[in-house]
């Protein structure tokens, strides 16, 4: 097969067997790999009732037929399971060099069933395959755990694991890979935590075939040209922390739970900051030319110390300007301790928001926390996060994130949230579009299912007021469309993000790995395909229109000064007509006709 | 004249006067200059800017400043 490896490796973690199965060629043809390859076994085999953390879940991870080709930015892979966080179906990404190392071993999609008897660790070798003892590494962190790992197999494979947080089932735990990457989002560090799979490590030697060669080698031409283009060169020497200056001016920075769109303090948490104070180099993943990752390290002046990777803008909004974090040390000292502990910065930032806004309202007591947490308490914000990730003390409870928390302590509307998982940090009421996104993200409140930066604020591929509803459920629709396919194919959307000929580029680069011809029309049909799987698994669940929902802070608080002032979300005249071009029922339900459509069984 | 705030962001920072160290610079100008004008008096081509916000609102590079005004460019970036 061209673009695929041609195998699944099946994984039974109760009785330990291994089975390689071949990958049904219609199965690729119809779901493209990744996301959607991954989903569909999900949807096929899941017993869809099971609790998340119970060994009936399934674990996936999963890389595309682009992984690994030489087409633009192709390392990357999905980790697809019920999420414990949303009780929804998930997928959670992550670049970095494992996703190239695990197809280079030969397998398009490994899949975990079961639980282990004692921790373990999955050891891939190309063709040889084997369970091991993990009893060692379990309780250490995930770049000790790297390391560990790497001495008792080989100096070259390269390794995904969880940290304590993932063995402590935080619902937001993270997989962590190459020691600093993360599959960061719906707590599939937990799922894997649950199995007493403590990490995979892979080693492969293998190419993969496509069928046209000279067409993927127009990668490097574009990639050249991305690099050379104003905003690749402001991406290679600011990485996404660039962000935080663009989402300030236009007030879309979430600051203090969501209540504002402006972070007075941003200028001390963004992307020159980091190359002022912190910066070491910036990096790239796997076939990638935009260098937007972040090598940093604490000056010695700083409170605190530490070597690592980011702040990704994600993080200067979750735990700086979302918590009144206002000191880059402090806030990159908290990404340190959670890509060692291995978990989600985003969530983990909400479940402290939450925390701090029902301690002003005066619904939880500072001794259930055991000390103050107040906005913009670095310190003590430090300290809840150890206990979180060590499950220690009210850590327990922190872990099990904020919608939990705020239904727990008597205010859901605390939780800046949707269907559980904390949101990316774009703020709705300055960019409605968003907004919708966010509600109608089968996985809740985040950035990855697509996000609407481009048009919104850029006005890209052409203008529109970010403040209105008209022409936002086509837009949505458009650009979850194609992050699905995006992620299917195993590449990262940046570089496509960044051309507004993008989709049908990838486009091209798929037709040229499998051999046949796919126009951009076909390629956002098979992003609908799998949107629509997704949606179909959380019909399953019983999830319909009244999942579809924003906190009312967004949907009746008017927003605050500056761009914007006064403006809220119109979700539900958005959620109508979204509906109808998706050909949903006003439920929320794709139709019979969509269905048969799509060619969903 | 009239005294204005300007902030360049990201990679326009490289415009700032030699030896800035400051996350803005105040800067005197004539009256009813532009935002064009100031961004013209730092070396600034218009094509690499791709937003400007004064005073938290959006404005356009022939947007007339006043004494006082907070001006903020920013470059083309994308979300992620």
């Amino acid at each position: 097969m061209n673009g695929w490896m041609g195998t699944i490796l099946r994984v039974d973690l109760t009785s330990g067997a291994l089975v390689k199965q071949e990958l049904d060629p219609e199965l690729a043809k119809a779901y493209v790999g990744g996301r959607g390859l991954a989903t569909k076994i999900l949807f096929d085999e899941l017993q869809i009732d099971c609790d998340p953390l119970s060994p009936q879940n399934m674990l996936l991870f999963a890389n595309g037929p682009l992984t690994l080709t030489g087409a633009l930015s192709s390392g990357r892979y999905m980790v697809v399971c019920k999420s414990p966080l949303t009780g929804t179906i998930c997928c959670s990404n992550s670049g970095g060099y494992f996703p190239a190392a695990f197809k280079s071993a030969g397998y398009d999609v490994i899949v975990f069933t079961g639980k282990a008897v004692k921790p373990v660790y999955l050891w891939i070798d190309d063709d040889n395959v084997e369970i091991r003892d993990a009893s060692g590494v379990w309780g250490l962190d995930t770049r000790s755990t790297c390391s560990a790992i790497q001495r008792e197999t080989h100096k070259n494979a390269r390794i995904a694991c969880i940290g304590p947080a993932g063995e402590n089932l935080v619902r937001f735990a993270a997989i962590i890979n190459d020691g600093e990457r993360a599959a960061a989002r719906s707590g599939v560090g937990a799922v894997m935590g649950s199995k007493l799979l403590k990490a995979v490590a892979c080693r492969g030697t293998k190419g993969v075939r496509v069928a046209d060669p000279e067409e993927l080698l127009r990668a490097l031409t574009i990639g050249d040209h991305i690099k050379k283009a104003d905003l690749g060169i402001a991406f290679g020497e600011f990485g996404t922390p660039l962000f935080a200056d663009v989402m300030n001016a236009n007030n879309i920075m979430p600051t203090k739970n969501f209540q504002e769109g402006f972070f007075e303090s941003a200028d001390l948490i963004n992307g020159a900051e980091i190359i002022d104070r912190t910066l070491v180099r910036s990096k790239a993943c796997y076939g990638c030319c935009l260098n937007c990752g972040r090598n940093t390290r604490l000056p010695a002046n700083s409170k605190y110390q530490g070597r690592g990777d980011g702040p990704e803008y994600e993080t200067i909004f979750s735990l700086g300007s979302n918590i009144c974090i206002g000191d880059l040390c402090t806030l990159t000292k908290m990404n340190y301790l959670c890509n060692e502990m291995g978990m989600d910065t985003m969530d983990a930032g909400t479940t402290l928001a939450t925390l701090m806004e029902l301690r002003d309202l005066g619904l939880i007591e500072e001794a259930e926390i055991g000390f103050p947490l107040t906005w913009g308490d670095g310190d003590n914000c430090i300290r809840l996060l150890e206990m979180i990730g060590t499950g220690k003390g009210f850590g327990t409870e922190a872990g099990r994130g904020g919608a939990y928390l705020a239904a727990k302590y008597g205010a859901p509307q605390v939780f800046m949230g949707s269907k559980g998982q904390g949101f990316a940090g774009y703020h709705p009421r300055a960019m409605v579009g968003q907004g919708l996104l966010y509600a109608t993200s089968p996985e809740g409140g985040n950035h990855t299912t697509g996000n609407t930066i481009q048009p919104e604020i850029n006005g890209i591929p052409q203008p529109m007021d970010p403040l209105r509803p008209e022409g936002k459920p086509e837009m949505v629709i458009s650009r979850q469309n194609e992050t699905a396919f995006a992620d299917a194919c195993g590449v990262c959307v940046f570089p496509y993000m960044l051309m507004e000929e993008g989709t049908e580029i990838l486009a091209d680069f798929y037709s040229a790995a499998v051999g046949e011809h796919y126009s951009e029309r076909d390629v956002r049909k098979l992003g609908e395909r799998i949107f629509n799987l997704e949606r179909e698994f959380n019909r399953r669940l019983g999830l319909s229109r009244q999942n579809d929902t924003l906190p009312d802070r967004l949907t009746k608080e008017p927003h605050t000064s500056g761009i914007g002032e006064g403006n809220v979300v119109p979700l539900e005249e958005m959620l109508n007509r979204y509906y109808a071009l998706r050909g949903w029922d006003q439920e929320g339900l794709p139709t019979q006709e969509k269905l048969h459509e799509l060619s969903i069984r | 004249m009239i005294r204005v705030s300007l902030r360049l962001s990201g990679p326009l920072r490289g415009y700032y006067r030699a030896g800035c160290q400051a996350k803005s610079e105040q800067v005197e100008i004539p009256e009813a200059s532009t935002v064009g004008d100031l961004l013209d008096v730092y070396g600034v081509p218009h094509d690499k800017v791709h937003l400007v916000v004064v005073n938290r609102r959006r404005a356009t590079l022939v947007t007339v400043l006043q004494d006082g005004d907070d001006v903020w460019t920013i470059p083309l970036a994308a979300g992620g």
